[in-house]
């Protein structure tokens, strides 16, 4: 079954990046989630892994888990000096995002560490310490 | 599911060949694969015009125009029967001799070249060999947009998550650095030979922490190609066969969402399964494994994932030496990607040609009955693997 996204004749591979990052800099985190109701999918779903109904944006709590981290030494882009660390954070709603940690300096975080979303500035979202 | 169910070998690799291996910047990729083709097919002892199948493999970060169907003239091919590129990242290597064996067992050809060429290493070295986005999330330019760039950042959050299911720490990636590069001493064509000491690996600088410096694979320019004949002519060649009786795929499904592993969860165990169930043998019937080990993490979870090892005990495995000349388990004979070279699915198979022929020199296993090769693309997303033997009965 192909993704809806097949037929949109756009440079844009993924509006829903631009839609996520747009909200998530109005201080609202959203998920995809199922159009007929099934609940949340991961961040890769074009359909429901469950019925095969599109997917559409969601808000979520942003509560979530630190699943992992690890830590960059070296700087890519002028907006994240490093070092810096990334958090992969399951959300409470089950799905799992890479995210930026709020708080470098503080004490160290560690793997099942409560977090929560923090804000969005510049297109990174970012989550720190609950 | 993909699984030839032979314990008679239906095709053997005949011809091994080989370009110049650099770590400066010299030749394209294209230029490596030429020479590693004629090396081949004359290791072989073929004529140029007795190919009539040819695969390419080229790194997933490089163009189409790097490595393309060209190829083909610059070699003085003729007609072709079989004609191909694979892209399945560093899968791909043994996806072609998997495609290339069943191409003969269907009729379609009977000797077929298989090329993996690659020039990564450039002014300014090989680190964008690993710079490749591995779209973890699954949101396009996600990733990069949060700092998580290329595979090493990937798996330093496998190694971070690992280390938190088991209780694992940093000592299990030297062991598992340290071993590989016990091996690369024996290797006359390995890169990095000498013996790797503790002080020296903890103060390597970090690539993406929890991953050092010597937690990564050694990119070199070069190329290697190998030729995949049927069973019935392979041992009317100067070289011994290099018998090939099973193949597995395994291309994970899990989802980075509540429940999932992915990143202990590899595509390895669907890969090993779908080998070993094939030929209705065990991991344990493997003298030596030859793994794609891009990250000293991915030895361990390969132990793990193909079954050699219960998930956790890979670490205690490799610390207890079984991993190293004289182990239990010879594995990475030649050094791996992190100490002798990384031209991507071909180490492996290299070496595993070589410690089938007893070619091996100083690091030759012992007991060389039966190996484990394998290969995989992504966060050990994608997975390929073959046996490989001297004998066509096993």
């Amino acid at each position: 079954m192909g993704s809806r996204l097949d037929d949109t004749p756009t440079k844009d591979l993924d509006p829903f990046v631009s839609e996520i990052l747009r909200r998530a800099e109005a201080g609202e985190l959203c998920c995809l989630s199922c159009a007929a109701g099934c609940g949340a999918t991961d961040y890769a779903a074009r359909i429901c892994p469950s019925c095969g109904n599109p997917v559409e944006l969601r808000p979520v709590s942003g509560r979530g888990r630190i699943h992992s981290y690890s830590v960059f030494h070296t700087q890519y882009h002028s907006k994240l000096p490093a070092p810096y660390t990334v958090l992969l954070v399951e959300l409470d709603e089950g799905p799992r995002l890479a995210a930026v940690f709020d708080g470098e300096g503080g004490p160290p975080q560690k793997v099942g560490d409560a977090v929560v979303f923090s804000g969005a500035v510049n297109g990174i979202v970012r989550f720190s310490m609950a | 599911m993909n699984v030839v169910r032979k314990r008679s070998a239906a095709s053997a690799i005949i011809g091994l060949g080989e370009s110049t291996f650099s770590r400066k910047p010299d030749k394209t990729a294209r230029a490596h694969a030429v020479e590693a083709c004629l090396d081949a097919v004359s290791d072989a002892g073929l004529k140029m015009a007795e190919i009539d199948g040819l695969l390419l493999n080229r790194s997933p970060i490089e163009a189409s125009s790097v490595l393309p169907l060209h190829l083909k003239r610059d070699i003085g091919l003729g007609d072709l029967s079989l004609l191909a590129s694979v892209e399945a990242e560093g899968s791909s290597a043994i996806q072609m001799i998997q495609y290339a064996a069943l191409a003969i067992d269907a009729g379609m050809a009977e000797k077929v070249l298989c090329v993996f060429a690659d020039a990564p290493v450039g002014a300014t070295g090989g680190g964008d060999a690993y710079s490749i986005s591995m779209n973890l999330v699954g949101l396009d330019g996600w990733d990069e947009r949060h700092g998580l760039i290329g595979a090493t950042g990937g798996f330093a959050l496998s190694v971070q998550r690992y280390f938190h299911l088991y209780g694992a720490d940093s000592n299990a990636l030297y062991e598992a650095a340290a071993a590989d590069r016990e091996w690369a001493a024996l290797n006359p064509k390995a890169f990095l030979r000498k013996p790797l000491d503790k002080e020296e690996y903890f103060a390597s600088r970090w690539i993406v922490e929890p991953l050092r410096l010597f937690d990564c694979a050694y990119p070199v320019n070069g190329a290697v190609a190998v030729i995949v004949s049927g069973a019935e002519s392979a041992a009317d060649g100067p070289n011994p066969p290099v018998y090939v009786h099973g193949f597995g795929q395994g291309h994970s499904g899990a989802r980075n969402f509540a429940g999932a592993e992915p990143e202990i969860q590899t595509g390895a165990g669907i890969a090993g399964r779908n080998l070993f169930g094939g030929l209705g043998i065990t991991p344990g019937a493997c003298d030596f494994c030859e793994f794609y080990n891009p990250f000293s993490i991915t030895t361990i979870l390969a132990l793990e994932g193909y079954g050699f090892c219960k998930p956790g005990e890979g670490v205690d495995f490799i610390a207890g030496r079984a991993t190293r000349p004289g182990g239990a388990l010879p594995t990475n004979t030649g050094g791996g990607h992190l100490s002798s070279y990384y031209l991507q699915g071909m180490t492996p198979v290299h070496e595993a040609i070589v410690q089938i022929r007893r070619c091996g020199g100083e690091r030759q296993v012992p007991s060389n009955n039966l190996g484990l090769v394998t290969g995989f693309g992504g966060r050990m997303e994608y997975h390929s693997a073959m046996t490989v033997s001297p004998h066509r009965e096993i």
